[in-house]
């Protein structure tokens, strides 16, 4: 097996052993980026020069026997985590040329922690889509059929691992856009608990959903990257002062006598034939594995995508106020007084998706209809977050398709937002609980597409979903299958 | 027609405290233009504010001072406003839970 497809884990017994070095394994990937990355499109800009002069340090640390837990390890960065000197686009012309003057805490943890940054990783405009079809710098394929999407907002993210374009890399997640992403490409994706990661550093959507998390080729390699990413961060308010544990002992455990929830409001019709047996056949590995699975109702579920579209506008329309032409990013070249060049930058400088959010937002916040609209959404919403609390305290974890099809052809909804909406239907309800999620593969369609299970846990309770995807992904023996580019 | 007076004074009181209310640099008068800026006052992308504690503990005691019942929880509401000095174009006030009550 080629350097470039294999997992944390195993590069870094082969750099204890010394049977191979950062630099070589930095080779490789930039060899495979080159024979492959034309067609897939995982990246906004590539940081080869940065990533050779990193990995070289590498091996003279390597060599003084200082290998720490992702040393030498090529990560890809969504284009959303501010990179010190590097531009970050956010997938916006708004930001194509912002060169942020510092680090996101997650790259300074990852730097820290020995990683070699590999590029910043294309992305739907300011996390704002479902398939990286919104993105300023063109669309990502899905590498296991390039005529369709890979997901989004973090598309590039997940081709770039699912493309062996990297080892690992990190995503955002406001509504889906690590699990979605991650079940289409046919890889892991976790999105952790709100406030676990920290968000300084990370260009803010909606800032009541953001979080920060991996994806990765297995689960041992999420939760070699938790270990590294989560923790407390006096630079950012919401994050949470909370015991990390060290997620790797989670990883080989057994799930025996635990109860895994299935909400019957995701069952329903809508969901793809081959998605639905993919799931109960993962039901059934679950109930061998000594799981026992409980139906569990959440009955609040009907109104997760409604709640969801009027916080993460209204949000989004304030966090998006700044990009105004004066500071930084793109101003509009043919503006003449001050309201004309808000205006003009505004127009040119976002594109459709976000102007149509922007817009919501704006109208959902606006004097007389905020009691109607945020308020209420946020009211509606504590309910969808108790409907989690009751339902752990008839189960563990709970299981759901994490989207309700596979990838779709690229073009095939960009004319319908509601449609696209749609595809984050399943993975909505944990950001608006604030819970973590994560997204496994658990089989191919008939014409080889992947498709993702999603389990969920309570707060804090990441070690859960890295114990119950670990016990999954080695009793199911899902066929390795690898992308044909 | 008759009128009642009624008069309200708005009175801003700057804090002594060593820092900014949302980030960390220095307030202290007379440096060089643009020294006691970060990523945070300028609103650059990615940022986030984080409470200045002794803000807090100023509010309160001039909530005690003046009579106010002091709420439990409290939060900040954020105005969009499109002037070039507001580097993040919203402004943070404490509207729809504030810190205080007036006890009439």
């Amino acid at each position: 097996m080629e350097l470039h497809q294999q997992t944390i884990h195993e590069l870094q017994e082969k750099i204890k052993e010394g049977k191979t070095s950062a630099m070589q394994i930095a080779q490789s990937v930039f060899q495979r980026i080159d024979a492959v990355e034309e067609r897939v499109h995982s990246y906004i800009r590539l940081m080869k020069e940065e990533a050779l002069a990193c990995a070289q340090k590498a091996d003279i640390e390597i060599k003084r026997g200082n290998i720490k837990p992702l040393t030498g390890i090529p990560i890809a960065l969504k284009d959303i985590v501010c990179t010190k000197g590097i531009t970050t686009t956010c997938g916006s012309h708004i930001l194509h040329n912002f060169v942020p003057p510092y680090d996101a805490t997650v790259v300074k943890k990852l730097r820290d922690a020995g990683a070699v940054f590999v590029g910043k990783a294309n992305m739907d405009e300011f996390a704002m889509g479902s398939s990286t079809e919104t993105s300023y710098f063109g669309p990502t394929r899905n590498p296991w059929d390039l005529e369709r999407i890979p997901g989004g907002s973090s598309g590039g993210s997940a081709t770039a691992v699912a493309a062996d374009e990297c080892i690992a890399s990190i995503g955002s997640d406001t509504g889906g856009s690590i699990r979605q992403p991650a079940a289409l490409c046919g890889i892991v994706g976790l999105k952790p608990t709100y406030g676990r990661v920290s968000r300084f550093g990370l260009i803010a959507f909606a800032s009541s959903l953001d979080q920060i998390g991996p994806f990765t080729k297995d689960v041992e390699d999420c939760a070699i990257m938790m270990n590294v990413l989560a923790g407390y961060d006096p630079r950012e308010s919401t994050s949470v002062r909370a015991e990390t544990p060290d997620y790797r002992q989670y990883v080989g455990r057994e799930i025996k006598g635990w109860k895994i929830g299935i909400p019957k409001e995701y069952f329903v019709k809508g969901i793809d034939q081959e998605v639905n047996s993919a799931v109960q056949k993962t039901i059934a590995v679950l109930e061998k594995s000594g799981g026992k699975c409980v139906e569990i109702s959440l009955p609040h579920t009907q109104y997760c995508l409604a709640v969801y579209y009027i916080i993460a506008p209204a949000e989004a329309s304030s966090n998006l106020a700044r990009y105004d032409g004066v500071k930084y990013g793109f101003r509009s070249p043919d503006s003449g007084d001050l309201l004309d060049m808000y205006k003009k930058t505004r127009m040119q400088g976002f594109g459709a998706e976000v102007k149509r959010r922007i817009m919501i937002g704006t109208y959902a916040l606006s004097a007389g209809y905020y009691d109607a609209y945020y308020k209420k959404a946020s009211q509606v919403r504590l309910l969808i977050k108790r409907d989690f609390e009751e339902a752990f305290k008839k189960c563990d974890v709970i299981l759901t398709p994490t989207t309700p099809t596979p990838a779709f052809k690229i073009g095939e909804k960009t004319d319908n937002p509601l449609q696209m909406y749609l595809s984050d239907i399943f993975t909505i309800s944990t950001n608006l609980a604030g819970i973590p999620g994560i997204s496994v593969p658990c089989g191919f369609t008939s014409g080889g597409l992947p498709i993702g299970v999603q389990f969920l846990a309570g707060h804090f309770e990441e070690g859960k979903l890295i114990q119950i995807a670990s016990a999954y992904e080695k009793n199911a023996k899902i066929e390795k299958r690898r992308p044909k580019l | 027609m008759e009128f009642e007076a009624v008069i309200g004074l708005e009175v801003h009181a700057q804090l002594l405290t060593d820092t900014k209310i949302f980030c960390g640099c220095s307030t202290k008068f007379g440096a060089t233009p643009n020294s006691h800026t970060c990523q945070i006052c300028l609103g650059m992308p990615g940022v986030l504010p984080v409470l200045n504690k002794k803000v807090v503990e100023f509010a309160m005691k001039m909530a005690l001072a003046t009579n106010c019942e002091i709420n439990k929880s409290c939060s900040f509401a954020r105005k969009i406003i499109f002037i070039p000095i507001f580097p993040r174009a919203i402004k943070y006030r404490n509207m729809h839970i504030p810190w205080r009550n007036m006890v009439t």
